[in-house]
């Protein structure tokens, strides 16, 4: 109890507290108001030359706790946190892996860097270790321009490399980093040296680089690996410079497939560049960019399809026209008939001559504002849709180099009036019936077989299927016979931990985990039943009686066993383990079953609030003496084994019997 | 050739009205190969989007006996140890149906919205006709897949740029750009020969709007 302020003893205000002996004293009459306080503060031991605080250093990210028990695996000794941990391990791995692609300790940095935002972004859950370092890697290979491609990362860690570009994409997309797309001529270098091309290799280099660069601009590389693209420059490159390296040395150097090679060499020469001749290749660059090969041939097909397409097509087309024509024609004649109408306003067909002299005339008028209207309108349009043009350049311009419209986040924000038609729609109820008066029947009638059919069919399906058919049989027996035995369906229920109560002797508590788990099937139940037969006969009559809290019938099944062991122990631990409330509900039903049949003999009056007195009271002798006479006639056989076992578990408790129940239940 | 690929055109009546005065020549001889104006106005593109599948889902409303399915009709495959529910293939229109104990069904392979529901409601009869008490709730279409050709080539690697959030671009796992947009949400793939697959979407509209949305930034990286 705190003082607060105030002396106990003479009421004054005065305290002091002092942190290093740790109480607080009065000032005014010297008394010793608080002793042994709570304190805070570092203190030192000597350690070495010096003195050293003690406890732990903890960063003021991590959550503070460092477990001690020493995991077989991480070997780093006791006070270092799981987190730690997983960062040494990664850090290991990623300078393995870098080593082994011969990048520099930097770039192993990187990686670790991108490791840990990717942790504390929780996204290295349920993914393969591996497979994170490797795209960590991989990612900083990509963001520092190295000549590293997926496939060689792959290579090392013997990984699928389209799972770990995967993950390497989900990283990437995650953590929120651009990554520049990959650009062909990176690779050039790193295959030429393979080729063994000797003093050469630089000029057959910057030779392939022009080749690459000039597909690029003909657009072969969009969509492409971009390992083919720099094999067909080697390739071709090399044959420039007179050395004679064949499709073979080439694929096995940038591992593509030699149709692939093929593919782009003939794509290439279908350029005009690839007509050039060599000294023209070199100097000349053609201004002309090329569509990609792929667009090429669809154009090529649509062509193709166009002309076998023969008169049919053609004569549909010719309805078309025409009624694109008479389309023209109705709308300058209903212009006009609207003239007509117009002129006429409220005046009937009285005079047809006079009107029809002034409507011409207001007709030309009419057409004629028409047109001045129509051309304003054409003039304004376009006046608009230049200003529109010169908003939209003013964004893209400022982007350098790469012109395109930039998506625009208010539209994907914005509620369209759509939207809120479709939540209207979903809620109207829908057509429930079946409505099959356009369906075909006749042919859905051939989909059905005879009886004798449908016969035949299930016997051959029975015969394919035996053995799915035999676990299923197997499995409904099972079944069955767990539901005879009375036990809860074990369905896709959530395992609820049920409290085993608290037992006085080990052989009851094996018994009770039986029945709990059913684990032995050597375990004969129908005796057990028989053992509580005796009993049985006294709490049969209590469910039936009792208006009180009826177990259900899974309830009653349980605790009959249970009874059977509570029928010959002691009334004395029975009592005391009322006496407390534990857990364990089904502990204290017994106990009433038990209890009612007393009561209701001693008290017919209040059969209802009697069991809860009879558990509730501290009453327990005489409950303990009633249950004793009630049962001992009945279990006296039994009784003697087990008073045995209890006499000898019991030895020297007897004189206290709350502490006795206390001290059981704290061995647990 | 030259009113086949013009009928897309924005003008195409002018066009028209100067090929029908050539009409009585022989058609074959104004065939001229040529290179097809492309689209400019997005509208254009909206009647040549091509629906390629539709997936519809729908609940009989009562429990289903799989093996009478199987052994009375003559379209099924029924193999419990592989999965959990009958295959049923239909004629006409084209679609396959996935059928469950629980009598929810997955109807699959229609070319539009209306074979769609006529093959559900034919798979529906069917049940009926086994004599099930069969009720057609809860009809919905569950994703459709759609193709559109633009006519015009796409500079892909600007566009990743550009659109980073929403697009991945890697050309050693997948020729195509992935674009996720996010409203609609459709996940778009779009190839360099300006051909785009939509899919993810819910309705037509959804497919429509999509389109326009996405056709100025399209155009915007055309190549050339």
């Amino acid at each position: 109890m705190s003082t607060g302020f105030k002396c106990r003893n003479c009421g004054s205000n005065e305290i002091e507290e002092d942190n290093a002996r740790g109480d607080r004293v009065c000032m005014n009459c010297g008394s010793v108001l608080e002793d042994s306080l709570i304190v805070s503060e570092v203190q030192f031991e000597e350690v070495g030359h010096g003195a050293a605080a003690i406890g732990q250093f903890v960063s003021a990210e991590s959550s503070g706790g460092a477990t001690n028990y020493g995991y077989g695996k991480f070997q780093v000794g006791s006070g270092t946190e799981s987190r730690e941990v997983t960062i040494k391990k990664a850090k290991k791995d990623i300078t393995l892996l870098c080593q082994q692609l011969q990048l520099s300790q930097h770039y192993a940095d990187t990686a670790l860097n991108f490791f840990k935002m990717a942790l504390s972004r929780h996204l290295t859950r349920g993914r393969k270790s591996t497979h994170i370092y490797a795209a960590c890697v991989y990612m900083t290979c990509r963001t520092e321009g190295t000549s590293h491609l997926l496939i060689d990362i792959s290579d090392v860690q013997q990984i699928c490399s389209y799972e770990l570009g995967r993950t390497y994409l989900k990283l990437s997309h995650a953590l929120c980093i651009n990554i520049p797309s990959v650009d062909p001529c990176l690779y050039i270098m790193r295959f030429a040296n393979r080729l063994q091309l000797g003093a050469k290799t630089h000029e057959v280099s910057m030779t392939a680089l022009r080749i690459v660069q000039r597909m690029k601009k003909d657009c072969m590389h969009s969509g492409r690996r971009p390992t083919g693209l720099c094999g067909a420059a080697l390739l071709i490159a090399a044959r420039m410079h007179d050395f004679s390296r064949t499709m073979l040395d080439v694929i096995g150097v940038v591992k593509i497939h030699e149709s692939t090679l093929r593919k782009r060499l003939s794509e290439f020469a279908e350029t005009p560049s690839g007509g050039l001749t060599l000294e023209e290749f070199m100097t000349v660059d053609l201004e002309r960019e090329q569509d990609p090969p792929s667009f090429k041939a669809a154009r090529k097909k649509d062509r193709e399809r166009i002309k076998d397409m023969g008169e049919h097509e053609l004569t549909e087309l010719q309805k078309e026209i025409d009624a694109h024509l008479e389309k023209d024609l109705g709308k300058y004649s209903n212009s006009v008939y609207r003239q007509l109408t117009k002129g006429k306003g409220c005046t009937p067909l009285s005079s047809p001559g006079t009107p029809k002299s002034t409507s011409e005339k207001d007709i030309e008028m009419e057409e004629s504002r028409q047109f001045i209207e129509q051309s304003n309108a054409e003039v304004i349009k376009e006046l608009i849709a230049k200003n529109e043009d010169v908003k939209k350049a003013e964004p893209g311009g400022l982007v350098a180099g790469i012109e395109g419209l930039r998506p625009d986040i208010e539209a994907i924000c914005r509620v369209t009036q759509s939207d809120l038609e479709d939540v209207e729609k979903a809620k109207q109820p829908q057509e429930q019936e079946l409505i099959t008066d356009d369906l075909n029947d006749d042919e859905l009638d051939q989909y059905v077989l005879t009886e004798d059919e449908a016969l035949a069919k299930f016997e051959m399906w029975k015969n394919l299927n035996a053995e799915y058919l035999q676990e299923q049989k197997e499995r409904e027996e099972r079944l069955a016979k767990e539901r005879e035995e009375g036990k809860p369906e074990r369905k896709k229920r959530k395992p609820r931990k049920k409290v085993i109560g608290p037992s006085s002797t080990a052989g009851e508590a094996i018994e009770k985990m039986l029945q709990e788990k059913k684990i032995s099937s050597k375990i004969n139940y129908e005796i057990l039943k028989t053992l509580t037969d005796g009993i049985g006969g006294l709490t049969d009559d209590s469910p039936t009686t009792s208006a009180d809290t009826k177990p259900s019938t899974l309830e009653e099944l349980k605790q009959q066993p249970v009874i059977v062991e509570e029928g010959p122990l002691p009334s004395k631990s029975r009592a005391n383990r009322a006496a407390y409330d534990l857990p364990g509900p089904s502990r204290k039903r017994p106990k009433l079953e038990v209890g009612l049949p007393v009561s209701q003999a001693a008290d017919v009056e209040q059969p209802d609030s009697k069991p809860a007195v009879v558990v509730e009271t501290d009453d327990l002798d005489e409950d303990a003496e009633a249950e004793a006479e009630a049962e001992d006639p009945d279990v006296e056989p039994e009784a003697e084994p087990e008073a045995t076992l209890q006499d000898m578990l019991n030895t020297g408790g007897d004189d206290d019997e709350f502490g006795y129940g206390f001290d059981e239940e704290e061995e647990y | 050739m030259q009113f086949h690929f013009k009928v897309a055109d924005a003008e195409r009546e002018r066009d028209n009205v100067a090929a029908s005065s050539n009409a009585g020549a022989n058609p074959h001889a104004a065939l001229q190969p040529q290179q097809p104006v492309a689209l400019v106005e997005p509208k254009d593109a909206q009647h040549e989007i091509r629906l390629q599948n539709i997936v519809a889902t729908f609940s009989v409303n009562c429990e289903l006996d799989l093996k009478a399915i199987n052994s009375r009709t003559r379209n099924s495959e029924y193999s419990p140890k592989r999965f959990r529910g009958v295959i049923m293939r239909m004629h006409s229109p084209r679609c396959t149906a996935l059928i469950f104990r629980t009598g929810k069904i997955i109807c699959t392979g229609a070319r539009n919205e209306i074979e769609a529901d006529i093959g559900s409601r034919k798979f529906a009869r069917i049940l009926q006709k086994l004599g099930f008490p069969v009720k057609f709730m809860e009809y919905k279409l569950q994703n459709i897949v759609a193709t559109v050709d633009l006519r015009f080539p796409i500079r892909l690697e600007n566009l990743n740029h550009v659109h980073g959030q929403f697009s991945s671009y890697e050309p050693e796992m997948f020729p195509g750009l992935i674009y996720r947009m996010v409203k609609p949400r459709i996940v778009l793939l779009i190839f360099v020969n300006g051909k785009v697959v939509f899919t993810g979407a819910k309705s037509r509209k959804d497919i429509m709007d999509c389109l326009e949305a996405i056709s100025p930034i399209l155009l915007s990286f055309r190549k050339t």
